[in-house]
């Protein structure tokens, strides 16, 4: 009798096995028939250097139209994820993700790179990277340490813009200025900055400026070299430096008596130095736009002035692409991902559909042994500059917090400068709050 | 298992369900609620891991729930008899509620505590019990979020409900906490249940050993009474017998001897005197074997009343001797203990053997007189009497009975008076009118 009691609810459970099991050799068996694998690719139109880009997601249709050629027989397939614009697609992702309903590749804005490494929503690609043999010595070495997190391979760079400074040259001679790029200090930057800076109009306040876009990060990083100190928890600048940082910045802010610098400023002639990147040059630089913006005084470029202690750095630009951990075709996914930042073919048309450079160190040098980029009308933009920039070009370190901390200590900068605290308590208050912060 | 606690650990599973469900709610929703206020990336930002994907954690949660009820009404259709089988049920429920606890982000772990109580129903073998209960209390120690969380990679759930404001933030902890403390109550309950129940499983336990052992004494005493009663049954049926054979034969034997005493008259004095000295060889036989038999009878006052036991005696003597025994009964006659009974019966016994032996009597008058204190017994008979009355074993064992029951007895004979014994036994009042 009580065999049989034992029996029924144990028939239950097997019956219920039984039927899941057939279910999913089933669900298995139409799932493997539609032998196509579509993978998923979120996208953001826009750019983190800020520079209008026509046509933003040509490149990516091009990519997906070579790759799906390339893998004809395997029928791999490519749905693009677009509409977003960049300022909103920190948001917009964030949602996906939580919904669990990311896509499976997906361009990774800078500021969210350390975050999507950290909580690990970004696959580790060491092992893909091993398994498809990519050769990353054909790599932008700094383009591939901003995809880096502890050591590992997280996502690959597609493209690269390089930043710099812009300068007028016809302003500066009209001054009857002269830059000295073998001596390319803070302190000729600076004197050259004062000279410029002029009131016209006899109004107490200038009309003319020294330089627009410049701020601490450009000052930093060509004077010190790390402003972390991440393992140990605390501020890894070094004090002195910090100082003759915050005393050039406060020095250099005075200069314009509180004047905000409008946009456009420079492109009317009456800023002598700008921040600038090779996005806008090829932009801007180029027809028809030089003709609006830049046509009207003769300038160059020229890389960032260097602190005392440092040497001339620059931020380099990067898109970055990932792969989501939950995504269910990694082997395809990663194919993808090797191939939209590895393959030749398509490295070349990075220069031709987009204002990036190729990440990829062959066809950079094929686009300068075809002549290309010189065809272009990027004169200035010769080979050993472009070279010397990214070669001297920094990315921004790569933890978790850094987005937020970066944030604090723009803002405790500005409050320094603003309300000219004393800069020995300063530079031990950014310490602290720096310290403060990473704990 | 007993009704009260089945109850108990029925509320409590549902109990769980509904925290299981509530929490699980409550991730699912903050999610959407989190992405509709455009906080998604300061979301993802703040909480140290990916989390979940919200429709997995109701999903799985309950999915999870489920089989664990399912193992549920699996180990109570074993009931306790199958304890591997129910260990190995438990160990999988262990897992399940990891996996479940996993999906709620170890923001509960009253989950392992209902499984212990499981343990304590449905495993009987103390090591394997045991094994169990440590297992789950392994789980319970290690299923919490802080030490969990330095190896898996999970958001807390504080993360969840810090989205919102603190008034809402509020009572959505105190939910969490009322609920898991009605948890914690209701295990203690459980155990309150418990231990009545095993105490209760005690007392009744040992009840049944008394009654047992009661019982086994009363068989005891039945069996010694059953023994006593065949033995006396045998005693009678061998009295019976040697009456019926041996006294029917020494009786026609004597009658045929009479006979033949009539015949030899004047046939020779020799065959007369050898006649008449086998015919009294014959009748001191059967006087013989009729004392044997009513000594071996006389155990039947231990089955009757003393007077039935007298009237017996007496049909017996009456039916075998050429004596005339009267039986007087004076007075309302009172049970009388047994010593009594038997002295009584003993020392009619005694008398009648005497004067069947002695007397040669005709008549013997045995008079019982009851009075308010005492009974007198009276044997009288008409025979030869004595000059002196000479006590030999019997009479002495007739005194010593009668002394030790507080009573007295007197023996009055002359020659050609006959021979009478009185006897007086005071009556026990009071403990006669029992049984």
């Amino acid at each position: 009798m009580s065999k049989k009691r034992i029996n029924r609810p144990l028939k239950i459970i097997l019956l219920i096995f039984i039927v899941a099991l057939i279910v999913a050799v089933a669900l298995y068996i139409t799932n493997y028939r539609n032998k196509t694998i579509i993978i998923e690719l979120s996208l953001y139109s826009g750019n983190s250097w800020g520079v209008p880009q026509n046509f933003a997601y040509i490149i990516y249709d091009r990519a997906v139209e070579m790759f799906e050629e390339r893998y004809k027989e395997e029928g791999y397939r490519v749905k693009l994820r677009t509409g977003t614009m960049y300022k909103d697609y920190s948001e917009w992702f964030a949602q996906l993700v939580l919904k669990g309903k990311e896509s499976d590749l997906f361009l990774i804005l800078e500021e969210d790179f350390n975050t999507y490494a950290a909580i690990g929503l970004l696959t580790n690609l060491d092992k893909y990277i091993e398994q498809g043999k990519l050769d990353v010595s054909t790599f932008f070495p700094n383009a591939l340490e901003a995809g880096q997190y502890q050591g590992s391979q997280y996502s690959l760079p597609i493209g690269i813009v390089p930043s710099m400074m812009i300068v007028n040259n016809d302003l500066l001679r009209s001054f009857g200025l002269e830059i000295d790029l073998d001596n390319w200090t803070w302190e000729q930057f600076y004197e050259l900055c004062r000279a410029i800076t002029v009131d016209l109009d006899g109004d107490g306040l200038p009309d003319r400026f020294g330089v627009e876009g410049y701020d601490w990060h450009h000052a930093f990083y060509t004077n010190d070299t790390s402003l972390f100190d991440v393992d140990n928890l605390k501020a890894g600048f070094n004090k002195e430096r910090m100082e003759e940082l915050l005393i050039f910045l406060k020095k250099i802010n005075a200069l314009n008596r509180g004047v905000v610098i409008r946009e456009g400023a420079f492109e009317s002639g009456r800023v002598g130095f700008k921040t600038f990147n090779l996005s806008e040059f090829r932009v801007y630089g180029s027809y028809p736009y030089k003709v609006l913006r830049f046509n009207q005084f003769d300038w160059d470029v020229l890389p960032f002035p260097h602190g005392p202690q440092g040497e001339s750095k620059s931020k380099l630009f990067t898109v970055q692409m990932g792969m989501s951990s939950r995504s269910r075709h990694k082997d395809v996914a990663y194919k993808f991902l090797q191939f939209i930042s590895s393959d030749e073919q398509f490295q070349h048309q990075i220069w031709n559909l987009s204002n990036m450079l190729p990440v990829n160190l062959r066809v950079f040098d094929d686009l300068y042994t075809s002549g290309v980029i010189l065809e272009d009308g990027l004169k200035p933009l010769s080979r050993p500059f472009i070279e010397d920039i990214i070669a001297n070009s920094y990315i921004d370190p790569n933890f978790k917090k850094f987005p937020i901390i970066d944030r604090y200590i723009t803002q405790q900068i500005y409050t320094i400068i603003a309300q000219d605290q004393d800069i020995p308590t300063s530079v031990l208050n950014l310490q602290e709050l720096i310290a403060e912060q990473l704990q | 298992m007993e009704k009260s606690l089945g109850f108990v650990y029925n509320t409590i599973l549902l109990l769980n369900l509904i925290i299981v469900a509530f929490l699980s709610i409550v991730i699912f929703q903050t999610t959407y609620l989190i992405c509709e206020a455009d906080q998604a990336w300061n979301f993802l930002e703040q909480a140290r891991y990916l989390p979940h994907v919200p429709w997995h954690v109701p999903f799985y949660t309950l999915t999870g729930f489920l089989l664990l009820i399912i193992s549920g009404i699996v180990k109570r259709k074993l009931n306790g008899k199958q304890d591997g089988l129910s260990f190995i049920l438990i160990v999988a429920d262990i897992l399940l509620s990891f996996f479940i606890a996993y999906n709620l982000n170890f923001s509960y772990k009253g989950l392992f505590l209902f499984l212990g109580l499981g343990a304590f129903l449905f495993i009987s073998n103390g090591p394997l019990r045991y094994l169990t209960i440590a297992l789950v209390m392994v789980s319970y120690i290690f299923s919490d979020y802080d030490i969990i969380s330095v190896r898996l990679n999970l958001v807390a759930l504080q993360d969840y409900i810090s989205f919102y404001g603190s008034n809402f933030q509020i009572p959505l902890y105190s939910i969490k906490s009322t609920l898991e403390s009605l948890n914690f109550i209701l295990v203690i309950l459980f155990f309150q249940f418990l231990i009545q129940s095993k105490v209760r499983e005690n007392k009744e336990f040992i009840r049944l050993n008394n009654e047992l052992s009661d019982k086994l004494y009363q068989l005891e005493i039945l069996q010694g009474e059953l023994e006593k009663s065949a033995r006396l049954k045998e005693r009678n049926r061998l009295a019976h017998e040697i009456h019926d054979i041996l006294g029917h034969s020494l009786t026609s034997i004597s009658t045929g001897l009479e006979a033949s005493l009539e015949l030899a008259k004047g046939r020779g004095k020799e065959l007369y005197t050898r006649l008449e000295k086998i015919k009294q060889v014959a009748n001191r036989g059967l006087t013989d074997i009729r004392r044997s038999v009513r000594e071996l009878k006389s155990d039947a006052i231990e089955r009757s009343s003393l007077l039935n036991a007298l009237n017996d005696l007496i049909n017996d003597a009456n039916a075998i001797g050429n004596q005339n025994i009267n039986f007087i009964i004076i007075g309302n006659d009172v049970p009388l203990d047994d010593d009594e009974e038997q002295t009584v019966y003993r020392i009619v016994q005694e008398s009648l053997t005497n004067s069947f032996r002695h007397s040669q009597s005709e008549n013997i008058n045995i008079t019982l007189t009851y009075s308010e204190s005492q009974l007198r017994v009276t044997i009288a008979d008409d025979g030869v009497g004595c000059q002196t009355v000479v006590k030999h074993f019997g009479l002495e064992h007739i005194e010593e009975r009668i002394a030790f029951l507080g009573g007295k007895v007197i023996f009055v004979s002359a020659p050609g008076e006959g021979f009478n014994t009185i006897a007086t036994i005071p009556i026990r009042k009071g403990v006669t009118q029992d049984d």
